[in-house]
């Protein structure tokens, strides 16, 4: 790349999700990705939604297969990419993800743990045991700090990433990655 | 066998279809009955009755089997036979059931017959099914079993006819007997203490035993080939396995074995009461313990048991407490465990599987003897002088008397100084004397001392030379090369003489000086015990008891002469007398030794020690592990070795041993001695060792008759003729020179660093591993590491810091700062060349949010980002540094714009800079934009219905339903919406009283136009940044729409770290749908009513806006009816009535999805101009404020246009309005809020209404907030002598907003009405009015104080503005705390207007130009002498609205024009912004869509100017059909 840019270029898959899902339950996921100012979306989605996976037995995973492409383009590496899971069971949130994309090339199993915000006050505590659960309005905020203060959150999981990802005039451009095994 | 077989096949052919029938019979019977038994429990069950008998039985089966086809017809026959009695009997099972089921009473005598009848039936047939197995009593069974079948026959038809009749009872009483059956069915089948019950079992019990047999039957008879044999009962051989194993097995019992069976001696004996200890046994269970006794028992050991008939059992080894004491911190360091990083490299994982080869290195260079028995006397001599010499080396080097003479000066001369001083009497200079002249003494002595070791030195090596060359001399040979070369130096007798005489003189006088002294200290000392002893006398007295010994006198003892003469010789024993040359030595080994002797004893030692050979052995733990090569003795007796072993070792042991061994020719070989070779730590190699230079010796007693001088001698009995007193004993001696070191391979590089330093550095430490300073400098004090070399030099520098540190606070050099060195590794690069990058500079800009770099796109290379980059920001930052606008602005020719362009520019700044610190402050976000709980406010309503249920439940009056519907959420959410996730709903439900068209009752009089065209066709378009979306047209004036619009926003909208997010409004505009004719026939073309701006941040900040808006509708539309109000009214109350029903509403209902984060500032974060005590005050009572009523939330902080927060009372003060007209004196209200609405607004977001500007900022930047614009109004109005307050609160429009509330008395009513000045339209609204746009008060804000509003009710009709009830309204200034005074606001000067006849005349061509282009394909023609009829109404609506008068009515010019033609179009108002301003109002009106045929425009453009800038734009714009081409 002579224009001092390089690519990145990820596929994967979200493989499944390891959570504590009871038998006749549905689940979907739905991924996000946040990147720095920089970074170009060049070729696939930013962002996904799974299709519905049903629990048949107590506490299975919860195999999605769903698969990720997305290719970014780049000067800086400030913001790298950051993936933004929220998995939901049926329309109630189940959990929030946050992960960077790998740096350095190659497959990478990822799991990235879940966790879900904790309601505010003592009502909606109570409301939890109905089915209620607070959500965030923007779960892009994972992926910066602003505001991530204010949430209590919950661990409640985990969901087991594929990534491959293969970069392009990464070292015409004087980045080092490292050794690649 | 086989004729037995053949009499069996007759019998069984009569009997078989019979036996089989009943056995099918029954078997259908038990199937009905659902009582399943197990079959596989009948063979056993059989075998009860009759013992097994095998053999026979086999036969009977094997018979059957032959002769089955013979039978099977007859079978068959019999089958279909016994079906139906078999159905029978299931009707009878059935029935049997139910009449149980129906009743107790009834069916007792039933029972009990079928009972008895079952009974029998049952003996029969399992006697039958018994014997059946067997052939002997076949026939006779068979036979029986037909009399039974008869029987059943016959029972079966008469129970027939009992059921028959029975069921006929049945129907009759089914009805009563149905409750209770129930019941009694339920106890039939699970009561247990029923007799029913109890009946059934039996018989089912019964019933398996007959089942079993049946069941045998019929698989006999339905299968055809396979062998019966399976039916056989199985031997029990449980009992006999049992039987047997009881034989074979031996069980010990659990009852333990009597004492005198486990003891040999007839009693046993009680150990414990005989008085032995008894240890505690372990507690075993008894049962065990019998059992072990009992199986020793068996074997017959008794010797496990003891005298007292119990087991030998120990006490348990294992020991509940610990003996290792619980070690507290410290632990023993070859426990302690020690953290080893992973390694991954082959080789460092080597040390893991193979130890260190622990190889040391020794080399041996030389030996040298310090005393042989071989030496001859020379050698001794020799020996002698070298040790001399190197003494005289020594002091030579070391120098020390001259560095004592030196001190021994300067002492001197500082007591002369103390001596010299003035007051030297005094009690401290005396003390200073004394120990300076002790000092002098001692040092004195030291050199003296020091002088005469020298010089016997010297005299030493002089004698001994001497002796040397004696020995020599009468020896005549010489057997050592040792040469003493001696240089005398001359010197000037006279001038020694000198200085030895003063040397001497001032050695007297000091001592002399030192004895007086002494002599004063024991005078003193004597006075003191006399008086002691005075007064130990004066009490001895009474007593009569010893008087003790009276004190000496001390005589003054001091003899000049004695001690002259002391001193003198003093020196003459330790210096040199004067004029003595100076000696100075050299040894060297150039004498030749001879090589010819006569002496023959001296030959003979020569031999003998060319002979004698000397070796050493390397001992390492006792064992000899090398041994040197043989080297002999040479005349110098050094024998040089020069040999260096490796020594593997496995265990390193603290020392190594070298033994010197001689061997001579003829003796037997001895060991001259040994040394001990420290091993060096594990870090030395062999190049950093030192040589070691050990020494041995060993007292032996040797004697030669040679001349070799022997071992174990005294020196003086060599030399008897020596006069040196020298008692020293020769004993063999010499020094080994070695060196030791460890192998370099073995020697892991990290180990070196870690041992090496770590042993210094871990008691540097501090216990929390800082470095310990103090221990430090004590280190470097100890060690003198060279500060001169760069190594050491940080360390150095380290403890000078320190001291800096400690020391006083001054101004320290040093000008970095020490980092941690484990950190160094980490960094990459020097934070300076990060500095000095532009691309750096500008990522970390950009980081920082600052608002030039958010969004951009950094380049990767430094060429390719422009070096002027950053000159924006500079800019920027640099005019932050000015604090208010200049005022010598520099306007162009253009004033009026320049100045509105560089006001919205300062505002801009102003606000992105005050964006800025709240987007770097802390607490910028709020729980609520960050997690989504919407769901909350439904469970809250969810428990507040449950419990006033339950309260009301109580109260007898449960009423309210439960469930109020849940919101319901849409699921499925498409992909492409995530990136516009955020909408706008605006749902549009009605207008209200939207004008009629002009046209009607022109038309009307035309009698050909159709009904269709007199009325409104109203429809609604929302426009939100190039996104519009329309409703339906419906007709009329109030038309119901129901519609739901949805504008996305995009996320560049809703970017809550952007400045520029939500900023602009959504316009809903109200057109009218006109049909129009064209060239191409007619077309639909839209006449603008009017609109309503809706800012998006309002909506965003409340997330809901809902009412009635009021349309603003231009002035004047033409074309449309005005329904004027003739004249005004006189109550204020009607007429506001009037002009709500004049007015166009829009019922809407405008909601924002989901909630967007939003920063929030923390106005405590910031910078203020008040006193901290009001600071704080203020704050506290705004947080509780806010926290009570979350719902109306406001700051009692504003932020001002330098970012610090201010009180807000400090804004209103009384401030004089500008003049506004010249002929009256006074400046009405209405003018006022005419003038401030007139300044323009900005459509920035909600999130800057918290910064207020001050009125002459306002107006200075002509551009503000609606804020803004209500405290200048505020102001004016106070100044007025009017009550007034500034109130914010929650409108429609705006949101959260501020209006201008004003209290008014009326003359006829005692209670004051209170309205409220909208400051955008200058509209005054009577707080009762239902139309009101304000929906919530929030606070109300005066000069004097803050008053939040804490009445229940959030209706405005319900509020009560009593400001003084506490209950009602919560001031934030009380008696304590009062409001802070200087107001912020300066005074007003006007500036002049300047002519806008320019700008006028620019407007309207813009306009002209702008609409002519967008008009492409018609003609536009302008209609001039319209413009000229508007231009007059324009300046005489402009007089009426400063009058507070809207006149609607159409001027007589424009009537004229309205008679002749259609005209369709408006008469604004607005302020002056800019000119793209106005012309994108104009535009988005569409008038000029009009492409009818010869429609021509009106335009006019007027603008009336106020001071200081304000502009009132008035422009008129119409399309004029000429009316007579429609006929």
């Amino acid at each position: 790349m002579s224009d001092g840019t390089f690519l990145l270029s990820l596929s994967g898959q979200i493989d499944y999700i390891s959570i504590l899902a009871g038998a006749g339950s549905s689940w979907h996921c739905k991924y996000e990705f946040v990147a720095g100012p920089d970074w170009k979306i060049v070729g696939g989605l930013e962002a996904g939604l799974s299709q519905t996976a049903n629990v048949v037995s107590n506490g299975e995973d919860i195999v999605l297969n769903l698969p990720i492409d997305i290719v970014y383009k780049s000067t800086n590496l400030h913001g790298w990419p950051q993936i933004v899971l929220s998995v939901y069971s049926g329309i109630n949130l189940q959990g929030y993800g946050r992960s960077h994309i790998p740096l350095q090339p190659g497959l990478h199993k990822l799991n990235i743990s879940l966790s879900k915000p904790q309601p505010s006050s003592f009502l909606g505590y109570l409301g939890t045991f109905f089915g209620y659960q607070p959500e965030l309005l923007q779960p892009k905020m994972l992926a910066s700090t602003a505001g991530n203060n204010l949430i209590q959150m919950m661990s409640s999981g985990e969901v087991y990433v594929t990534i491959n990802n293969v970069f392009q005039g990464l070292n015409i451009l004087g980045y080092d990655i490292g050794r690649v095994n | 066998m086989s004729s037995s077989v053949d009499e069996n096949i007759e019998l069984l052919e009569i009997t078989s279809p019979s036996s089989t029938k009943s056995y099918i019979k029954t078997k259908l019977k038990i199937a009905d009955n659902k009582v399943g038994s197990p079959p596989t429990s009948s063979p056993a069950h059989s075998a009860k009755g009759k013992p097994p008998q095998p053999k026979p039985r086999k036969l009977a089966l094997a018979t059957i089997k032959k002769h089955k086809r013979k039978l099977s017809r007859t079978a068959t026959e019999a089958t279909s036979e016994s079906q139906e009695t078999s159905n029978s009997i299931k009707e009878k099972h059935d029935d049997f059931t139910e009449s149980i089921f129906s009743s107790k009473s009834d069916t007792r005598s039933y029972r009990e017959k079928f009972k008895e009848r079952f009974e029998s039936v049952k003996r029969q047939a399992g006697k039958s099914v018994s014997k059946a197995h067997t052939l002997r009593t076949s026939t006779e069974n068979v036979k029986s079993l037909k009399r039974n079948l008869h029987l059943i026959k016959k029972e079966n038809e008469e129970i027939e006819n009992v059921l028959q009749n029975y069921q006929k009872n049945k129907v009759q009483r089914d009805g009563e007997t149905e409750s209770v059956s129930k019941i009694e069915a339920y106890n039939f089948f699970c009561g247990e203490n029923n007799e029913d019950s109890d009946v059934e079992n039996k018989e089912t019990i019964d019933l398996k035993d007959f089942s079993k047999s049946t069941d045998v039957l019929i698989a006999v008879t339905d299968k055809d080939d396979e062998e019966p044999i399976q039916f056989t009962p199985a031997d029990n051989l449980y009992f006999n396995i049992k039987l047997s194993e009881n034989e074979l097995y031996w069980k010990p019992s659990r009852n333990r074995p009597k004492i005198t069976e486990k003891i040999e001696s007839e009693e046993p004996r009680l150990l414990a009461e005989e008085g032995y200890y008894v240890d505690e046994k372990p507690k075993l269970a008894s049962s065990h313990l019998a059992i072990l006794e009992q199986r020793l028992l068996s074997v017959g050991e008794k010797k496990w048991f003891n005298c007292e008939g119990e087991l030998n059992l120990l006490p348990n080894p294992s020991i509940e407490t610990s003996y290792k004491p619980y070690l507290y911190k410290q632990v023993n360091k070859d426990l302690e465990t020690e953290y080893v990083s992973a390694t991954i490299d082959a080789v460092s994982n080597e040390d893991i599987f193979i130890p260190h080869s622990n190889i040391l290195d020794i080399s041996i260079l030389s030996i040298k003897l310090k005393h042989h028995p071989l030496f001859s006397p020379e050698h001794v001599l020799e020996q002698r002088l070298i040790t001399f010499y190197d003494l005289y080396k020594q002091k030579l080097n070391g120098n020390k008397l001259e560095r004592i003479s030196k001190r021994l000066d300067a002492l001197r001369n500082t007591k002369k100084n103390i001596e010299a001083t003035p007051n030297s009497n005094s009690e401290i200079n005396l003390k200073k004397l004394e120990d300076c002249i002790n000092n002098i003494r001692k040092l004195r002595e030291l050199y003296f001392e020091e002088s005469r070791q020298n010089r016997e030195i010297l005299k030493s090596i002089l004698q001994t030379w001497k002796d040397i060359k004696k020995i020599r001399q009468t020896n005549n040979y010489s057997n050592t090369a040792i040469k003493l070369n001696i240089r005398k130096e001359k010197c000037n007798y006279e001038q020694e003489r000198r200085v030895w005489d003063a040397n001497i003189e001032e050695a007297c006088n000091e001592t002399v000086s030192e004895l007086e002294l002494e002599l004063q200290k024991r005078m003193l000392n004597y006075k003191k015990e006399l008086e002691q002893w005075k007064l130990e006398v004066e009490d001895q007295e009474h007593s009569e008891e010893e008087i003790p010994k009276k004190p000496k006198k001390p005589t003054k003892s001091i003899d000049h002469d004695i001690i002259a003469q002391e001193v003198s010789d003093r020196f003459n024993e330790c210096f040199k007398p004067p004029g003595e040359p100076i000696l100075h030595f050299n040894l060297s080994y150039d004498n030749e030794i001879s090589d010819k002797i006569e002496n023959s004893k001296e030959k003979l030692r020569r031999n003998v020690v060319a002979t004698t050979k000397i070796y050493l052995r390397l001992i390492c733990n006792k064992m000899e592990v090398c041994k040197s090569k043989i080297v002999p003795l040479t005349e110098r007796f050094t024998c040089f070795i020069d040999e260096s072993f490796s020594v593997q070792l496995s265990t390193i042991p603290e020392y190594l041993i070298i033994e010197v061994h001689e061997q001579p020719s003829t003796l037997l070989k001895r060991k001259l001695g040994e040394i001990k070779v420290v091993i060096p730590p594990r870090n030395v190699t062999m190049a950093q060792s030192k040589i070691i230079e050990e020494y041995f010796e060993k007292d032996e007693i040797v004697h030669y008759k040679h001349e070799g001088v022997g071992s174990g001698i005294e020196f003086k009995k060599i030399f008897p003729d020596n006069n040196e007193e020298d008692e020293r004993i020769l004993y063999t001696s010499g020094i080994i020179t070695c060196k030791t070191g460890w192998d370099i391979s073995t020697i892991d590089a990290h180990v070196f660093e870690e041992t090496s330093e770590l042993e210094v550095v871990q008691d540097l430490l501090n216990e929390d591993g800082t470095i310990n300073v103090k221990k430090l400098i004590e280190w470097a004090n100890e060690n003198n590491p060279d500060p001169q070399d760069p190594k050491n030099s940080a360390l150095y520098e380290y403890i000078k810091n320190y001291e800096e540190d400690i020391g006083i606070i001054q101004n320290s050099t040093k000008s970095y700062f020490r980092c941690n060195p484990d950190m160094a590794p980490f960094e990459f690069c020097e934070p300076k060349d990060i500095e000095e990058n532009l691309r750096f500079k500008v990522l970390e800009l950009r980081d920082r949010n600052e608002p030039e770099f958010v969004g951009m796109v950094v380049p990767n290379r430094l060429k390719e980002i422009p070096a002027d980059i950053l000159s924006d920001y500079n800019r920027r930052r640099k005019e932050e540094g000015k604090n208010l606008i200049e005022d010598d602005f520099d306007y162009d020719e253009d004033e009026i714009d320049s100045k509105r362009v560089h006001g919205r520019k300062y505002l801009k700044q102003v606000y992105t800079k005050v964006f800025q610190q709240c987007r770097n402050a802390e607490n910028n976000l709020i729980y609520e934009d960050v997690v989504n709980e919407k769901l909350l406010p439904h469970i809250e309503n969810l428990t507040k219905n449950i419990i006033s249920n339950i309260l009301s439940w109580f109260q007898f009056q449960p009423t309210i339903n439960i469930l109020t519907p849940k919101p319901t959420r849409k699921t499925a959410s498409k992909i492409t919406d995530f990136n516009a996730s955020v909408k706008i709903k605006i749902n549009i439900k009605s207008a209200m009283n939207v004008p009629l068209r002009n046209a009607v009752r022109s038309m009307r009089s035309m009698s050909n136009e159709n009904s269709e065209e007199t009325t409104v066709k109203p429809f609604v378009v929302a426009t939100y940044q190039n996104v519009s979306l329309h409703t339906a047209v419906v007709d009329g004036t109030d038309p119901v729409y129901n519609e739901e619009l949805i504008l996305p926003l995009e996320t560049a909208n809703t970017d809550y770290l952007s400045p520029n997010s939500l900023s602009g409004s959504i316009v809903i505009r109200l057109f009218d749908e006109v049909t129009i004719t064209t060239r191409n026939g007619n077309a639909k073309a839209r006449n603008w009513l009017g609109s309503i701006e809706i800012p998006v941040s309002a909506i965003a900040y409340n997330n809901k806006m809902e009412g009635l808006f009021k349309l603003r509708k231009p002035t004047n539309l033409l074309g449309y009816e005005q329904e004027v109000d003739d004249a005004y009214s006189n109550t204020r109350v009607s007429n506001a009535r009037q002009a709500a029903v004049q007015h166009t509403y829009l019922s809407l209902k405008v909601t924002l999805q989901p909630n967007i984060p939003k920063l929030t500032q923390s106005m405590d974060e910031l910078e203020t101009t008040e006193l901290p005590y009001i600071k704080q005050h203020i704050l506290n009572w705004n947080e509780a404020y806010n926290n009570e009523y979350p719902n109306r939330k406001f700051s009692a902080f504003a932020v001002d246009i330098n970012g610090k927060t201010t009180c807000v009372t400090r804004y209103i003060r009384p401030l004089e309005p500008p003049q506004l007209n010249l002929d009256r004196f006074d400046v009405s209200l209405e003018q006022c809020a005419r003038y401030v609405s007139m300044i323009p607004f900005t459509d920035s977001n909600k999130f800057y209404q918290n910064v207020w500007l001050s009125t002459e900022q306002l107006l200075k930047l002509m551009v503000g907030s609606v804020i803004d614009h209500a405290i200048a109004l505020t102001c004016y109005l106070t100044s007025l002598d009017l009550e007034t307050w500034l109130l914010l609160g929650y409108g429609l429009l705006h949101g959260t907003t501020a209006y201008v509330l004003i209290r008014e008395y009326n003359r006829e009513s005692q209670i004051p009405l209170h309205f409220i000045y909208d400051v955008v339209t200058a509209t005054k609204y009577d707080i009762m009015d239902v139309l009101c746009p304000l929906q919530k008060i929030f606070c109300v804000i005066n000069e004097q104080n803050v008053w939040g509003n804490v009445q229940r009710t959030d209706q405005i009709q319900l509020t009560r503005f009593d400001f003084m009830r506490r209950s009602d309204w919560l001031p934030l200034f009380t008696n304590q705390v009062s409001a802070p005074t200087n107001s912020v606001q300066q005074k007003l000067i006007y500036s002049v207007t300047p002519d806008i006849k320019q700008l006028e005349v620019r407007i309207d061509k813009k306009i002209r130009k702008k609409i002519s282009k967008l008009r492409k394909h018609e003609r536009t023609v302008w209609n001039h002498h319209l413009s000229r009829a508007f231009k007059n109404t324009v300046i005489k609506n402009e007089t009426g609205s400063m009058l507070g008068r809207r006149n609607s009515e159409l001027y007589p010019e424009i009537r004229n024009f309205t008679s002749s033609n259609f005209i369709n179009g408006y008469i604004i108002n607005m302020p002056y912004t800019t000119v793209s301003t106005i012309l994108a109002t104009i535009v988005a009106t569409g008038v000029h869509l009009y492409e009818g045929v010869d429609t021509e425009f009106g335009l006019a453009v007027k603008i009336y100017p106020y001071p200081n800038h304000v502009l009132a734009v008035w422009i008129c714009f119409a399309a004029i059909i000429s009316r007579q081409l429609d006929f």
